[in-house]
């Protein structure tokens, strides 16, 4: 019976280890796309597909540690970052001939507070960690003098992550993309867009780390004024 | 077996000297805290020491050669229960069987002589204290070693179940003719066992030699000791049933135990308490005592005479010669005085012995 | 289900099991020298091998990352962002898991009873395969359902040294996190769901396995 038991479960570990053998690679272009732009890249699977005739893998992650991940071999084909500076960091290590704008990165002010007696912080992005960080902290000051604003602030390793500190309470209130705001369908009502000279432009730039013809549609693509226009309704800046 | 070993473990420094016979039963003796489990891990090979060992022409160890543990032929028997738990009892002796040399007993015999047929099958951590000791000794003997040694054999189990079990190895060991060297301090276990001893103290051994020269030398505490004793061979030559006693030979003189009988013809270990024999100037007819026998005193020691944890006052330990073997008698200085003891003296001893059947 | 969700599950699954059987290959030789040995090096090596313990993951993902990058010095090996990539970083982040119950298992078996063993005959191999093992067998199969459970929910490592490719190196945590992070909360909620599950199952599994172990 121990016996019997054992064989099952040798036999079950071998069914789930040996297809992991073949390693299957079913994507025409690898898209390495920074968290807060990669839904965006998701839902244009099928118009990509049918417009350039191939197929997209998007993986998602923050944009410091996708540049880490493509210094160090990572197989991505284009890397759309939420900043310029990784791209730029890039093309200086030789891993892409030129970087090029396809957003700028637009901040806005959410707000749930209940009045007065509300105690809960501000959530704000990591200047240090995030790229809308720094925005987020030259707003800051504007939004002080305008504002009553909270005066305790906790701080997020990413925009995603200060969605979510408003988003479950914990945090009254946040300096978020707009871009977030319309992915997770926040009611207009409950945030103000940042005017636009509070903060240092949020340039958002993409570099092709393997040309193909593929990734070159692509490109145009994302470019072209139907695509741009896309983009400002999921709250990104046109980059045209 | 010659041994020549240097070891340190902290503040404990082993260099051991000896040299016994490779045959028969060894006894590594001394006071708590001596080295005797250290000196068999050491010739062992278990604890690695400095040093030569020589056993029956073979070099187990010199600064040439090593034989690791599991090559030696020298099966263990620790004072833990080192039962494999996991396995059945027949498991635990075929495992042993395994790495038999050919020409050892068999499985079955062994089983049998071990009580151990009823519970074959049960899993060994399941047994009883005894029936664990039992297992141990008969896997170790299964394994068909050139020697069996014995760190305080069957110290956990009282002292019946000690004896019935200490009778049983003795036995096996004569039929086998199987050498063994075993670690004690209790007094009564090496008495029932040993023909040779090696006496440690401070991780040297100080003195060894056959087992009565042991118990009689004044250099070592056995002679004092209120129960010191010797141990002669004798023969079963009657056994008398309405008086349920058994006449032995013991080097010519008749010599009669009360007890079961015993096979005539059996070679049977006598022990001779100090304490259980008396002197007199003639012999007494009318005495409990049976056996009363000629003797001649050999010395006289009294209790000023003895240094350290000697006799107690009042006490003299009288040596007798038995025909021909030396024979410790305690008796008090009073009586020593009354009868005017001298060394040369004929004398009678009366002597109550008991018989430790096997050997 | 969809296909998307169905792939991380499997690909855990499938990183887990193997990551399982290379520490188990590894460490319970490893755990029963380590347990054996009386050096003074044996402090030194418990202590490196405790070590993928004190880095957070992410930071020994990112040192992984360049050794087995193509400027590291295994980069010939072409393991980064590969399925034997992750089950290198999974292994190196759960070996302490792993190690510590075989040895302490290991550590429990008396000296007197091996030496016994030995004195019978019975040379180290069999020693080592017919008493330590089944003896120990308790604390190794723990070792194997902590090294399970731990693969199966490590996350750090993984994402550095993985890439997050789908159907490669997309495994559950990462796909979670992923979701959350593109505020996906019904898939989110879904692999979790599953995670918490299918890991209560398998553990539950192999605790029944452990108890049965036990008895005589």
């Amino acid at each position: 019976m121990k016996r019997l038991g054992l064989i099952a479960l040798l036999v079950g570990a071998l069914a789930i280890i040996v297809p992991g053998f073949w390693g299957r690679d079913k994507a025409d272009v690898h898209i390495a796309a920074a968290s807060s732009f990669a839904p965006f890249l998701m839902g244009l699977r099928d118009d990509i597909a049918q417009h350039c005739q191939i197929s997209i893998e998007v993986s998602a992650g923050s944009s410091g540690m996708l540049a880490a991940q493509i210094q160090n071999g990572g197989p991505f084909d284009i890397f759309f970052s939420a900043d310029d500076i990784r791209p730029q960091s890039l093309i200086k290590n030789g891993k892409s001939k030129h970087a090029q704008t396809y957003a700028f990165g637009r901040l806005a002010y959410w707000d749930t507070g209940k009045g007065d007696m509300d105690t809960r912080p501000l959530a704000l992005a990591d200047p240090k960690l995030a790229p809308y960080g720094q925005a987020s902290a030259q707003s800051l000051v504007h939004l002080r003098q305008t504002r009553n604003v909270p005066t305790q602030t906790v701080w997020g390793r990413s925009a995603a992550q200060v969605f979510q500190f408003v988003a479950s309470g914990a945090a009254q209130a946040g300096l978020v993309p707009l871009s977030l705001l319309r992915l997770g369908v926040i009611a207009e009502d409950q945030y103000t867009l940042v005017p636009q000279d509070w903060y240092s432009p949020i340039r958002q730039d993409v570099v092709v780390l393997h040309p193909s013809a593929g990734a070159d549609c692509l490109m145009d693509m994302v470019l072209s004024p139907r695509i741009q226009a896309m983009m400002v309704k999921a709250g990104f800046g046109t980059a045209l | 077996m010659k041994i020549d070993l240097t070891a340190t473990k902290g503040a404990f420094t082993l260099k051991a000297k000896a040299d016994w016979p490779d045959s028969g039963t060894t006894v590594i003796a001394g006071p708590s805290g001596a080295g005797k489990s250290s000196l068999l891990h050491a010739i062992l090979g278990i604890d690695r020491a400095q040093g030569a060992v020589m056993f029956n022409g073979d070099a187990l160890q010199d600064n040439k050669t090593f034989v690791p543990l599991h090559k030696r032929r020298m099966a263990w028997v620790s004072q833990h229960d080192d039962v494999f738990a996991h396995q059945s009892v027949r498991e635990n002796l075929r495992f042993a069987e395994r790495f038999a040399a050919p020409g050892g007993m068999e499985l079955s015999e062994i089983a049998e002589r071990f009580s151990l047929k009823g519970v074959l099958d049960q899993n060994a951590g399941t047994l009883s204290g005894g029936q664990k000791q039992r297992l141990i000794l008969a896997r170790a003997l299964l394994s068909n070693p050139r020697l069996l040694t014995l760190d305080e054999p069957f110290g956990a189990l009282d002292a019946e179940a000690r004896h019935e079990l200490l009778g049983l190895l003795q036995s096996l060991c004569v039929e086998q003719n199987l050498p063994l060297l075993f670690v004690s301090h209790d007094f009564d276990t090496l008495t029932r066992l040993a023909d040779h001893m090696a006496y440690m103290e401070d991780g040297q051994v100080v003195a060894q030699g056959g087992l009565n020269a042991c118990l009689l030398d004044t250099a070592l505490p056995f002679r004092y000791r209120e129960d010191a004793c010797v141990i002669r061979r004798a023969k079963a030559t009657a056994y008398n049933r309405d008086h349920g006693l058994n006449r032995l030979d013991l080097g010519g003189a008749d010599l009669f135990v009360p007890g079961t009988a015993i096979g005539k013809g059996m070679d049977v270990r006598l022990r001779l308490r100090a304490g259980d024999i008396s002197l007199s100037r003639s012999h007494h007819q009318d005495s409990s005592v049976l056996n009363i026998l000629a003797v001649e005193i050999e010395g006289i020691e009294h209790a000023n005479q003895t240094k350290g944890a000697g006799l107690s006052p009042g006490l003299v330990n009288v040596t007798v010669s038995l025909h021909g073997a030396t024979v410790l008698v305690r008796i008090t200085e009073k009586s020593a005085r009354a009868l005017a003891l001298n060394a040369g003296d004929r004398v009678f001893a009366q002597i109550k012995a008991s018989a430790l059947v096997g050997g | 289900m969809t296909e998307a969700m169905i792939e991380p599950v499997l690909l855990s699954l499938r990183l887990a099991s193997v990551t399982t059987l290379v520490l188990l290959a590894l460490c319970v030789p490893l755990g029963w020298v380590l347990a054996r040995a009386k050096g003074h090096w044996r402090p030194f090596a418990e202590a490196f091998l405790t070590l993928p313990l004190v880095l957070p993951p992410t930071v020994l993902g990112f040192y992984l990352l360049v050794l087995l990058g193509p400027e590291g010095p295994f980069a010939p090996l072409h393991l980064v962002f590969s399925f034997w990539g992750l089950v290198v970083g999974s292994v190196v982040f759960s070996l302490p898991f792993v190690l510590r119950p075989i040895q302490s298992a290991f550590e429990a078996i008396p000296d007197s009873l091996l030496h016994s063993a030995a004195s019978l005959g019975a040379g180290p191999w069999q020693c080592f395969t017919e008493l330590a093992v089944p003896m120990a067998r308790r604390g190794i199969i723990s070792a194997a359902i902590l090294g399970f459970a731990h693969t199966l929910g490590e996350f750090g490592v993984v994402l550095m040294i993985g890439g997050n490719i789908a159907g490669k190196t997309r495994v559950l945590s990462v796909a979670i996190f992923d979701a959350v992070e593109r505020l996906d909360y019904a898939t989110a909620h879904g692999l979790s769901l599953g995670l918490l599950g299918f890991s209560f199952a398998i553990l539950l599994g192999l605790s029944w396995l452990n108890g049965r172990a036990a008895r005589p």
